[in-house]
């Protein structure tokens, strides 16, 4: 576990008994001392490089599409539609547009079924004598005593 | 058995004792005879009446005379089933009138009862509507006459509403075996108070009519009542004998 470490070693930040190990190491093995050569030579050559900002703001397109978005109808309507709640409207909204339709096209002639009043007209009786009925009822059930 | 069931139902639900049942009879008898004696009178003062009517130049005194013959018929009528019916709650008990009553109920349907002219009536009335209706060019007077005419018309539709409340009243007060002699008498006078405004008021048609009217345009319409007074509809008989009287009860006992 030497090779690994060995970035760590020339930054200086492993603990001293670590860094004790990794150099006592460097100095009989010619193979680690020469990675360590070419790691501190390409960490230098890194530092020399201008800092530059990117051209596109990576992070600020990030947090736009993660953000919280705001409430669209149209939307959460599109949403729905993928839903069991969307039979649910589609059903009332069509039978509430029928049953409308229905009285819409009806209103102007649509009157309830009459009902039949309890008093009928079954007796006409004349002017010049309106109990003649029921003289002549008198009449019949006393003869057919 | 046997004979207590070929007994007429009328006899087994009264229970009359053999004293009662001839005595009804003989009231019941002598009060047809009565009202039907009525019945003619009234019926031939009505015809002379209507063809009083018929001719244009209206004879007053004669018109009068029909008029009283009828009035007096109407009210004879009244009295004579009013007597009626005072005779029979002399002959039968407070339980034997109940049955009796409710015998009388199934032949009699007073709650639509509506009124309406005797037919002669009408079929004059109908025919003189329909002429003015036709008229045209009509002096301010004749305009005057057919507002009157007009006028006349809905308060007879009123008189026939009062007199159509009192009937029904007056039968209920029958109904009962305690007469209320009081609310009867006053039931009668009210009906025939009715009856004489309705053939007043039929006078008094009759006398604007002649004011629209020419003589010609008149017996024009004569003809037409002509004929339907012959086509007369043969379940009318108001006036004629008992032997050709449809009963209107007669559905019942079939």
């Amino acid at each position: 576990m030497i090779q690994p470490n060995l970035l760590d070693y020339s930054k200086g930040l492993l603990n001293r008994s670590e860094g004790e190990r990794i150099k006592a190491h460097i100095g009989r093995c010619e193979e680690c001392a020469a990675l360590l050569a070419e790691e501190a030579s390409f960490d230098r050559t890194l530092a020399r490089l201008p800092e530059e900002m990117p051209a596109n703001d990576v992070w600020a397109l990030i947090r736009v599409r993660t953000k919280p978005r705001r409430f669209r109808p149209l939307a959460a309507l599109e949403i729905m539609v993928n839903t069991r709640m969307r039979r649910v409207v589609a059903t009332t909204a069509t039978m509430a547009a029928v049953i409308g339709a229905f009285f819409i096209v009806n209103w102007p002639t649509y009157q309830p079924p009459v009902q039949p009043t309890n008093v009928q007209v079954n007796v006409v009786a004349v002017s010049d004598e309106p109990l003649a009925q029921h003289t002549d009822a008198v009449f019949d059930v006393i003869e057919k005593m | 058995m046997i004979a207590l069931m070929a007994m007429p139902v009328a006899v087994r639900a009264l229970d009359l004792s053999a004293d009662q049942k001839q005595k009804l009879k003989a009231v019941g008898a002598e009060a047809r005879a009565n009202i039907e004696s009525q019945r003619n009178m009234l019926g031939h003062a009505r015809m002379d009446l209507v063809g009083i009517y018929r001719v244009y130049k209206l004879d007053e005194h004669k018109a009068q005379d029909a008029m009283s013959r009828i009035g007096s018929a109407q009210k004879a009528l009244l009295e004579a089933q009013l007597d009626n019916q005072n005779k029979i709650r002399q002959i039968l008990n407070a339980d034997q009138f109940a049955d009796f009553q409710r015998m009388i109920s199934i032949r009699v349907h007073h709650p639509g009862m509506a009124i309406e002219s005797p037919f002669e009536v009408k079929v004059l009335d109908d025919a003189v509507d329909a002429a003015i209706r036709s008229q045209t060019n009509l002096t301010p007077d004749q305009t005057r006459r057919v507002e009157q005419i007009k006028r006349v018309g809905e308060k007879r539709q009123k008189i026939m509403d009062s007199m159509r409340q009192s009937v029904q009243e007056l039968t209920g007060v029958y109904s009962k075996f305690d007469l209320d002699s009081k609310a009867a008498r006053k039931l009668v006078d009210s009906i025939h108070r009715d009856q004489m405004s309705l053939m007043w008021m039929a006078h008094r048609r009759q006398q604007a009519i002649r004011a629209v009217l020419g003589e010609d345009q008149f017996n024009q319409v004569q003809q037409s009542i002509e004929q339907q007074l012959k086509a007369r509809p043969h379940a009318d008989h108001r006036f004629k004998g008992d032997s050709d009287r449809k009963s209107p009860q007669g559905d019942h006992d079939k």
